[in-house]
C-alpha cells in the first residue's frame, strides 16, 4: 500500500512543482514579452550603428545630437505641434461630452437604459479604419449636397477624434459617479449652498480621478491615432504618427529609435506626474 | 469697489442658473439636455457617415468614376475573387490567434497582478499599461528590431547555435510578425478586464476548492473561469474585435501579407474605388457584428443570465 502511494504523491509534488514553475515562467515572460519592444528602441537609440546592427557595439549619443536638424527637415516639429493641440482639444470635448452622458446615465432612470448605455460605448468596439473612412465620405457628400465645401483639417480631424475617444471618458466618469455619495450633495443643498455651488465644490472635486483619466485616456488615444487621422488631415496638416509611419522605412532605425525614445520619455512623464498626482490608473 | 460688483454679479449668476438647474433638473428636457450633445455627436460622426458608407458599396464604379444605382458587384467581387477571400480568412484567423494567444498569456498574468500583490502586482499593471501609452508605430518600430533577420532574436539564436545564420525562422513581413505585433498591443485589453473581475472573486474560495480536494487544473476551469468570465469574455470579445479592424501593426509588421483594413486602405489611396472600399468596411463591420451577437447568444447559454 504504501509502496503504490509513494511515488503517487511524489508525482503529484513534482508536477505541482512543474506547474508552479512553469507558472512563473509566464508571467515574468509575459512581462518582458510586453516590456521588449519598447526597452529595445531605448538601446538601439544609443548605439553606434545607424543600422540597428545587434550585438550592439559602443555607446553614443550622437544620434541624439544628430536630431535638431533633422528634426526640422522632417516636419517633427509641426507635427509635434498639431499632434499636441488636437489632443489637448480632443480631451477637453471628450471629456465635457462624456461628463455629461455620464452624470445622465448615473443619475436618471431611462426607458432602454441598456440599449443607451451600449450606443454610447459603441464607438470602442466601432472599425477606427470604417470611422476615418466614412466620415471622410459624409464630408465629400455634405459637399456635394448642401454646396459647403469642408475643408480637411483640424476640425475635421477633431470630429474623428472624439468619435472614438468618447468611450473612455463616459466610463471612467460613469465609474467615479456611481461610487459618489448622491448624499453628499444634498447635504451641501440642505446646509445652504446652491446647485452650482455644491456641484463646483462637491461634486466635481469627489469625481476628479474620473475626469482626468477620462482625459487622459482621449489625449493619448488622440496623440497615438493614425489611421483617422490618415483619412482626415487633408493635404496641409500632418500629426506625429503619420510622419512617424512615414519614417518607418524612410529612416535610419537609430534616427527613429531616438525619435521614438524621446517620444516615450516624454508621454510617460506625463502619465507619470498625472498619475502621482490624480492615480489615474485606479480607473483603468 | 468693482471688486464688491463683481462679486454681486456672480451671486446674481449663480442664483440665476441655480435656480434654472432647480427648475429644470426634473423635467424631461433636464435628463434629455444632458444626453442630447452626446447622442447629436454620436449621430453626426457615426450614424450618417455610416449611411452614406453603405449607400457607396452599392453604387456601380466605372472607368474610374462613381456611378449612380444600385449594384451587388462589389459584394460579388469580395466573396469570390480569390484573393480577397484569402485576406477575409487571413483576418478571420489572425485575430483568433491574437485571441487565444492573449488569453493564454493575460489570464495568468491577470491572476498574478491580483493575488501576488506588492511589486510584482504594481510591476504587471505598469508593465500592462506602459505599452498602451506609446504610439503603434513606435511599438511596431521596436518588433521589426527584434524579428527581422538580422535582428535581435535571430542573431541571438544564430550565437547561441541554435539555428544556423542561412536557416533562421522568417519572424517578420508575414502572418506570424502581425501576430506578434497584434498580440502585443492587444494584451492589456485582455489584462485589464479579467484583473477587474478577479478583484471581486475572494481567494478563500479557491482555497475551499483546494481543500475539498480540487487540483490546480480543476480549481482553474470550475472555480476561477466560471466567476471570471464576465471579464474574460469582455476580454476576448474586445481583443477579437479591435484585431479584426488593425491597420498599423498588420501594415507594418505584414509586408506583402495583407489583412482587411490594409486592403481596404489601399484600394481608398491607390485607386480611387470608393465604392469597393465602403464594401469592404461593410463586410468588416457585419463580421463584427456577427461575432458580436453570436458571442453573447453562446455566454447567454452558458451563464444562463446576462452576458458581456
Amino acid at each position: 500500500m504504501a509502496t503504490a502511494s509513494d511515488p503517487n504523491r511524489r508525482l503529484d509534488w513534482l508536477l505541482a512543482r512543474a506547474g508552479s514553475i512553469g507558472y512563473q515562467a509566464l508571467v515574468y515572460g509575459t512581462i518582458a514579452f510586453l516590456l521588449a519592444p519598447l526597452a529595445i528602441v531605448v538601446v538601439i537609440s544609443f548605439q553606434q550603428s545607424a543600422y540597428a546592427t545587434w550585438p550592439p557595439e559602443g555607446f553614443t549619443l550622437r544620434h541624439y545630437a544628430a536630431l535638431p536638424e533633422q528634426l526640422g527637415f522632417l516636419g517633427v516639429r509641426e507635427a509635434l505641434l498639431v499632434s499636441v493641440e488636437l489632443a489637448v482639444a480632443t480631451g477637453i470635448v471628450s471629456t465635457v461630452l462624456g461628463a455629461l452622458a455620464a452624470f445622465a446615465i448615473v443619475r436618471y432612470e431611462f426607458k432602454y437604459q441598456t440599449t443607451l448605455e451600449t450606443v454610447l460605448i459603441s464607438p470602442l468596439i466601432y472599425p477606427w479604419i470604417v470611422v476615418g473612412l466614412s466620415l471622410l465620405l459624409f464630408f465629400n457628400r455634405l459637399g456635394d449636397v448642401l454646396g459647403v465645401t469642408v475643408q480637411l483639417g483640424f476640425f475635421t480631424l477633431l470630429a474623428g477624434h472624439v468619435m472614438v475617444t468618447l468611450p473612455y471618458p463616459i466610463r471612467t466618469i460613469g465609474a467615479s459617479l456611481q461610487n459618489y455619495d448622491h448624499s453628499l450633495e444634498e447635504a451641501a443643498q440642505n446646509l445652504g449652498a446652491t446647485e452650482l455651488e455644491s456641484y463646483a465644490r462637491v461634486t466635481l472635486p469627489l469625481i476628479q480621478p474620473g475626469l482626468v483619466s477620462g482625459f487622459v485616456f482621449a489625449f493619448i488615444l488622440s496623440f497615438n491615432q493614425y489611421i483617422v487621422s490618415l483619412f482626415l488631415s487633408g493635404s496641409e496638416l500632418t500629426t506625429m504618427p503619420l510622419i512617424l509611419f512615414s519614417l518607418f522605412y524612410n529612416t535610419a532605425p537609430a534616427t527613429l529609435a531616438a525619435i521614438a525614445t524621446l517620444l516615450m520619455a516624454g508621454i510617460l512623464t506625463v502619465i507619470g506626474v498625472l498619475e502621482y498626482l490624480f492615480g489615474i490608473s485606479e480607473f483603468m | 469697489m468693482s471688486q464688491r460688483r463683481f462679486t454681486a454679479e456672480l451671486e446674481r449668476v449663480n442664483g440665476r442658473l441655480s435656480a434654472l438647474v432647480r427648475a429644470y433638473r426634473e423635467t424631461r428636457l433636464g435628463k434629455y439636455g444632458l444626453l442630447a450633445p452626446t447622442l447629436v455627436s454620436v449621430a453626426a460622426v457615426m450614424v450618417f457617415p455610416t449611411a452614406i458608407l453603405v449607400s457607396y458599396s452599392f453604387n456601380p464604379y466605372d472607368s474610374g468614376t462613381v456611378g449612380v444605382g444600385v449594384t451587388l458587384a462589389h459584394y460579388l467581387r469580395a466573396f469570390t475573387t480569390p484573393l480577397y477571400q484569402e485576406t477575409l480568412f487571413r483576418t478571420l484567423w489572425i485575430a483568433a490567434a491574437v485571441t487565444a494567444i492573449d488569453f493564454v498569456l493575460g489570464f495568468p498574468l491577470a491572476y498574478a497582478a491580483v493575488r501576488k500583490g506588492g511589486w510584482v502586482g504594481k510591476l504587471i499593471v505598469i508593465a500592462t499599461l506602459a505599452p498602451l501609452t506609446i504610439d503603434l508605430v513606435v511599438r511596431s518600430f521596436g518588433w521589426f528590431i527584434l524579428l527581422n533577420g538580422s535582428g535581435v532574436i535571430n542573431s541571438t539564436l544564430v550565437t547561441l547555435g541554435i539555428v544556423s545564420a542561412e536557416n533562421t525562422p522568417k519572424l517578420l513581413f508575414n502572418e506570424v510578425g502581425i501576430v506578434i505585433g497584434l498580440a502585443h498591443v492587444m494584451l492589456p485589453f485582455m489584462v485589464f478586464p479579467i484583473i477587474n473581475v478577479l478583484h471581486t472573486i475572494p481567494h478563500e474560495l479557491e482555497e475551499a476548492a483546494r481543500n475539498l480536494g480540487a487540483n490546480r487544473a480543476t480549481t482553474f476551469t470550475r472555480v476561477l473561469v466560471p466567476l471570471a468570465l464576465p471579464g474574460i469574455s469582455a476580454g476576448v470579445l474586445i481583443t477579437f474585435v479591435v484585431s479584426l479592424a488593425s491597420y498599423v501593426t498588420p501594415a507594418l509588421l505584414g509586408g506583402g501579407v495583407r489583412v482587411i483594413p490594409v486592403v481596404i486602405t489601399e484600394t481608398f489611396t491607390s485607386t480611387s474605388n470608393w465604392p469597393f472600399a465602403s464594401a469592404l468596411s461593410m463586410i468588416l463591420i457585419a463580421v463584427a457584428l456577427v461575432v458580436i451577437v453570436g458571442y453573447q447568444r453562446v455566454l447567454s447559454r452558458l451563464n444562463g443570465v446576462g452576458g458581456v
